[in-house]
This record gives C-alpha cells, sequence and structure tokens, in this order.
C-alpha cells in the first residue's frame, strides 16, 4: 500500500509540476499582452498588438482634429490630420516604437475607417510606402512605352514579316497585295487632289482591309498580328498625312 | 503465313505518320484558296476540290456548291470568277 501511496504521491507532484509549468509561461505571455496596451512593456511582442490598438489611437487622433473648431477644412483634411496624428505620437511616448506606425496609419485610415476593421491600418502601412513607389514606377513605365511606340512602326520590318510568314497562303498574300496597292492608290490620288474620296471613306477601307490581315494573321502568326494591329494608328498617321506619305512613296 | 504483328503496326504507323503531311499540304492550300475567294467577298464555307488548270490557276468547288476560277492575270492581279 505504502508503494501505491508513494507511486501516487510522485504521479499527483508530477501532475502539479505539469500544470505549473503549463500555467507559468502563459502568465509570462499574459503580462506582455496586457502590458502592450499598458504602455511600455517590451517593444518586440507589441507589433502584433499594435494592429489592434491602432485604431483606437487612431481615431481618436483623427476625432481630436476633428473635434477641433476648423474641422471643416475637407480638403486638407489628410494633411492635417497626419500632422496631428505625429504630435500624437508624443503624447504615447512611452509606448515609442509601436506606435509610431499606428499613426502613420491612422491619418490614412483616417477617422472615416473608424476602429470597426482594425487589420484596415495595418494594410495602410504597407499600402502607402509601397504605393508610393508604385506610382513612380507606373508613372516611368508609361513615360517608357511611347518613346517605345515609334521604333515599334517598323514599316519595312512589317512588310518583310508579312512577306515571310506562313500563315497566309501566297495567293493570298498576293490578293492581300493587290488591295493594298488599291489603297495605296486612293491614297495618292487624295493627296494629289485628283479625286476626293473623303478622308471618312478611305478610313473606313483602311480599317476593313487592316481587319482581313489580322484575321489571316491572328490563328497562324499571332505576334505579328499583335504588332500590325498595336501599329494601326501609326500607320494610318503616315496615310493620312500628305508629307509622310510622300516620303513613304519616295523611300 | 503469320504476319508479324509488328511489321503489321509499323506498317500502320507510317501510313498513319505520311497522311497528315499530305492532308496538311491539301488543307493548307485549301485554306488559302478559301481565303482568297472570301477576301474577293464571295461565299465559300469549304473548299471540297480545288483542280489545277495551270499555273496560279485553279477551278475551287466549294461544300456550299459555288465554283469559282481563281487565277492570276497579266497584271499580276488576283482574279476570282465565279462559275
Amino acid at each position: 500500500m505504502s508503494r501505491t501511496v508513494g507511486v501516487g504521491l510522485l504521479f499527483l507532484a508530477a501532475l502539479v509540476a505539469c500544470t505549473h509549468f503549463k500555467q507559468s509561461p502563459p502568465p509570462a505571455a499574459e503580462p506582455t499582452t496586457r502590458s502592450a496596451p499598458d504602455l511600455p512593456a517590451s517593444s518586440e511582442t507589441p507589433r502584433a498588438p499594435p494592429s489592434v490598438e491602432s485604431p483606437p489611437t487612431g481615431s481618436p487622433a483623427a476625432e481630436s482634429p476633428a473635434a477641433g473648431p476648423p474641422s471643416a477644412e475637407s480638403p486638407p483634411s489628410p494633411a492635417p490630420t497626419g500632422s496631428a496624428a505625429k504630435p500624437a505620437q508624443p503624447k504615447t511616448a512611452g509606448s515609442a516604437k509601436p506606435k509610431t506606425p499606428r499613426v502613420t496609419g491612422a491619418p490614412a485610415a483616417g477617422s472615416p475607417a473608424g476602429g470597426s476593421s482594425k487589420p484596415l491600418p495595418a494594410e495602410q502601412r504597407a499600402a502607402p510606402a509601397g504605393a508610393e513607389p508604385a506610382t513612380p514606377a507606373a508613372a516611368q513605365a508609361a513615360t517608357t512605352q511611347p518613346v517605345a511606340k515609334p521604333p515599334a512602326l517598323d514599316l519595312a520590318g512589317l512588310e518583310r514579316r508579312l512577306k515571310d510568314t506562313h500563315a497566309i497562303g501566297l495567293f493570298t498574300k498576293l490578293s492581300l497585295k493587290n488591295q493594298v496597292d488599291d489603297l495605296l492608290g486612293a491614297f495618292r490620288a487624295f493627296h494629289g487632289g485628283q479625286s476626293q474620296p473623303p478622308l471618312a471613306e478611305l478610313r473606313q477601307r483602311y480599317d476593313l482591309l487592316l481587319l482581313k490581315v489580322l484575321t489571316l494573321l491572328q490563328d497562324g502568326d499571332p505576334p505579328l498580328a499583335s504588332a500590325i494591329s498595336a501599329s494601326r494608328e501609326a500607320i494610318w498617321g503616315l496615310l493620312a498625312d500628305r508629307d509622310k506619305f510622300q516620303k513613304i512613296q519616295v523611300s | 503465313m503469320r504476319c508479324p504483328i509488328y511489321v503489321l503496326v509499323f506498317t500502320a504507323a507510317a501510313l498513319l505518320a505520311e497522311g497528315p503531311s499530305f492532308g496538311a499540304d491539301d488543307t493548307s492550300f485549301s485554306n488559302d484558296l478559301k481565303a482568297t475567294i472570301a477576301l474577293q467577298g464571295m461565299p465559300c464555307d469549304q473548299i471540297i476540290e480545288a483542280k489545277r488548270n495551270g499555273d496560279s490557276d485553279y477551278t475551287a468547288s466549294c461544300k456550299d456548291g459555288n465554283r469559282y476560277h481563281v487565277f492570276v492575270n497579266p497584271k499580276g492581279r488576283v482574279v476570282v470568277q465565279k462559275l
């Protein structure tokens, strides 16, 4: 009996030790979570909580400027809120680092989002940082694209590719060439003033011919089809302008 | 007298491999003629027969019953005449 009692005591002691060991870490974790809202605590652990807390801090910060009499200044509102939010940091200076991002997120999320959506500030923290460089990149791409378009109009290259493509048969190529020559003749007459088909009619014929070419190419040679389609307006610009058209004729 | 099965298999494979090449040529030329006819604004759903009359001179029969004379005239223009 004594053995069983001894074993039972040992088992009980082990259980208590285990339960005590299990409980000990949670208290350590709990204080951190508690400490975060409170104030000083550790600066590392609160990183998660700050996102949770940020809305409340943001909303008061937004409210505080809004509470001010000149709150009505609507357009500049983001700037004032941001400026107001930055001063709000020193107020909570005790929590320091975690709250600085809160404040940056708070003005953007701002007053309208409110505290209801807590994850929003966290997203907005990343969003402004990513969005700001993205817009210049997009702007650069937009600026580079127009520069790249002029070289895309390589008439000789397109002509060579059309001749070399296997997507169109010989009869069809010859037939297309006939129609292209007819259209060029019409443009020549238009610019020469011999006959005056309206430019709209020429545009219609041009579109129809291009449509035929694209229809023939779209299955057999998609890259060439897309290249021709991309330079559609540029080619029309050459055809419609008398000087450019004459240069083409000369060359 | 028993014919080895692998001989039959290789023969069938050779025939099958040979067939599509001719068919592809026919198909591509039929498509060329069909596109040429369509470019002239004439109807032809499918070419079922193309008879060669001479250099760049063909008579095409379409599945819908239309027949066309497709040729290149001395000026170098492709002409499609309905027969």
